[in-house]
């Protein structure tokens, strides 16, 4: 291969690392805040712009023995992980601007987006598993970034334990994958002995218990609210889109390669541990998100519920529903930082942040205010809007697949219905106030640019990708189909 | 019965008992001793177990490098002052001598012995660097990314504020 190619192909991960090495040198010899966050937001944007060409094109480059495989699989998660990041980056200005250090934020931000990208490109296990620690400690730090909030540490100690727990769990599923099976790579050609292969199905319901832990799938999901709810506002977008859907890319790697044979060789029916996950998940997320008084924690539920139809994805295993869950996880990613971002404003310029508190926003600050009612809808699944076109095709690819499985498609369609009653019920609020309060007096105040600028983005994709998701989903198609032919 | 099967039995029911200990004894340093036991009890069962490179590994990390940090971060923490200076043949140098034998003769049998590598075939611990530095070299990459980010994170996480100085 000319090593022209070759650089252009790892120069979405070289933009980082360039990135990462320029915040250190600038934090060295400038100290300047908002030099880091231009840095990196520009870094993000580089490195998005990149992996949009290259996923496109369908480009596949190996990096360190093979370890790491860069393909349209890859390159297609880097433009999710980066897009979210670049988001939080962009809304974190005020944040960062009243903290007493800005540059670390912005570098575990960027080395937290670094992990996810080489997540979705390895083809060992073991390699895996680094990586995504690398990734899952970088948020680690993002929590506890408010260092004199009390719940920004007991989110943090909480998540850290979890977090610890689960690494552990992973790599415990991981060396039983090894002793049954000799090897730790991804591959889909892989043997065991006979004696081995219940071995290698424990290790398998190991490594979906651990990354559930990750994707908050029901009964691993504990940590996640008090997290959400206490993290400041940058790092929960973070969480809630980029390492999320690290964790799913992660069992889309290992399951896309590995599924069928540990169907064939275990004898684990993994699908439809995927598929009750599902179910328990998304009704779980609904009903706890109903009761919720708080913005911030029904919106933590709100992505429970989403990590819920996001697995019908991974448990139909057909190619067609990997591809419909990759263009889910995008549009997902981008209506859930939105909202997030919105909900930060409205904290900061209205300090509103229970869900009464959104009584008449719509008046004081009416661009956010209808950016948030699309998103919203959005993920209640209202057409034309990207999630819904999202649900639309992953609950068509169940009733494809047929038999038992389209139950999932049944709970889904209901749990959409149950779901935008508390969505809807935000929206009221913003539009129509609470019952026998009148309007205030003020009109509407001018919005601050800082904001609105990851939020119209947000707005305008969430727009443009439900109205244009042929192109996505087929390049989805193409990066599926190209990963599960190719034999690492 | 084996006297290697009674040897892991006695091995297996040290760790059990020092585990046991690491909980229930009520002075830190008494439990951090035990845990020492209880690594070394590891160490041993890998080392029956003819997997010589993980009892090194666990002897030299965990009961080596990992303790000695705990044993630091206990000294550090505790207000009282520090044991007046032992005998030379007290119990306690006894036993280092004797780890430090123990540890000795692990060291220069590990060229000659077989272990488990990566693979699952058992060869010589001297296969192991190869395959670590050639064949999952980008694991050793990733690992570097790792520990920037640990580091940066941990540094942030107890950094002093800027204004702190000046009041302290």
């Amino acid at each position: 291969m000319n090593p022209y190619t070759e650089l252009l192909r790892l120069s979405p991960v070289g933009v980082l690392v360039l990135a990462q090495i320029i915040l250190f040198v600038q934090d060295l010899v400038r100290e300047d805040k908002r030099l880091s966050q231009y840095i990196s937001a520009a870094a993000l944007a580089l490195t998005c712009l990149l992996s949009v060409y290259l996923a496109s094109s369908g480009n596949t480059v190996s990096f360190a023995n093979s370890t790491f495989v860069f393909n349209s699989l890859a390159y297609y998660f880097g433009v999710i992980f980066s897009l979210s990041a670049l988001l939080v980056m962009l809304s974190a200005g005020s944040f960062l601007g009243r903290a007493e250090y800005a540059f670390e934020f912005s570098s575990l931000a960027i080395l937290g987006v670094l992990g996810s990208f080489f997540v979705a490109s390895s083809t060992n296990l073991v390699a895996l598993f680094v990586v995504f620690e690398m990734a899952t400690t970088a948020t680690y730090g993002m929590v506890a970034y408010a260092r004199r909030s009390k719940l920004s540490a007991e989110a943090a100690i909480k998540y850290f334990v979890v977090g610890a727990v689960s690494a552990g769990i992973i790599i415990y599923g991981i060396s039983l994958i090894y002793i049954a099976t000799g090897s730790v790579s991804i591959s889909s050609v892989f043997s065991v002995t006979s004696q081995s292969s219940q071995l290698l199905d424990v290790g398998v319901i190991l490594l979906i218990v651990g990354f559930g832990f990750k994707i908050a799938a029901f009964p691993f999901h504990m940590w996640l609210p008090d997290t959400y709810e206490g993290a400041p506002y940058p790092a929960t977008t973070y969480l809630a889109s980029v390492s999320k859907v690290m964790g799913f890319a992660a069992l889309v790697r290992i399951f896309l390669v590995m599924g069928p044979a540990i169907y064939a060789l275990g004898g684990l029916n993994w699908e439809v541990i995927f598929g009750l996950l599902s179910i328990l998940t998304m009704t779980f997320g609904n009903l706890a998100a109903l009761v919720q008084t708080s913005m911030k924690r029904m919106l933590a539920y709100s992505s429970i519920a989403m990590s819920g139809y996001m697995l019908i994805g991974l448990a139909l295993g057909t190619s067609f529903s990997y591809a419909v869950l990759l263009y889910f996880m995008l549009t997902y990613a981008i209506a859930k930082a939105g909202s997030f971002i919105v909900a930060q404003f409205f904290e900061s310029e209205h300090n509103a942040k229970s869900i009464d508190d959104y009584a008449w926003l719509a008046r004081k600050s009416p661009l956010s205010a209808f950016s948030l009612t699309i998103m919203l809808l959005s993920l209640a699944g209202i057409p034309p809007l990207s999630v819904f076109v999202a649900k639309f095709f992953i609950f068509y690819a169940s009733v494809q697949v047929g038999g038992y499985w389209i139950l999932l498609a049944i709970a889904g369609v209901l749990n959409s219905a149950l779901s935008l009653y508390y969505y809807a019920r935000v929206i009221k609020n913003m539009y129509i106030g609470l019952a026998g309060e009148s309007p205030p007096p003020q009109g509407p105040r001018l919005e601050r640019i800082g904001y609105m600028i990851p939020i119209l983005t947000c707005l305008v994709l969430t727009i443009a990708l439900g109205l244009g998701e042929g192109t996505v989903i087929a390049v989805a198609k193409h990066a599926v189909t190209t990963l599960s032919a190719t034999v690492f | 019965m084996a006297y290697s099967e009674i040897l892991f039995m006695f091995v297996a029911g040290v760790t059990i008992i020092s585990a046991l200990g690491v909980v229930v004894s009520k002075e830190i340093v008494r439990s951090a001793a035990y845990l020492i036991l209880a690594l070394v009890g590891v160490a041993a069962a890998f080392s029956l177990m003819d997997s010589l490179f993980m009892a090194m590994i666990q002897l030299l990390i965990y009961a080596g490098a990992v303790m000695v940090l705990f044993l630091f971060g206990v000294m550090l923490t505790r207000k009282e002052a520090p044991a007046k200076r032992r005998r030379l043949l007290s119990r306690t140098n006894l036993s280092y001598l004797i780890l430090s034998v123990v540890l000795f003769f692990l060291v220069a049998r590990s060229g000659l012995m077989d272990t488990s590598v990566l693979g699952g075939i058992p060869g010589p611990v001297s296969a192991i660097a190869p395959s670590l530095y050639t064949e999952f070299k980008g694991v050793l990459y990733a690992l570097a990314g790792l520990l920037v980010t640990v580091g940066l994170g941990a540094i942030y996480i107890v950094k002093k504020e800027a204004n702190e100085g000046k009041n302290a």
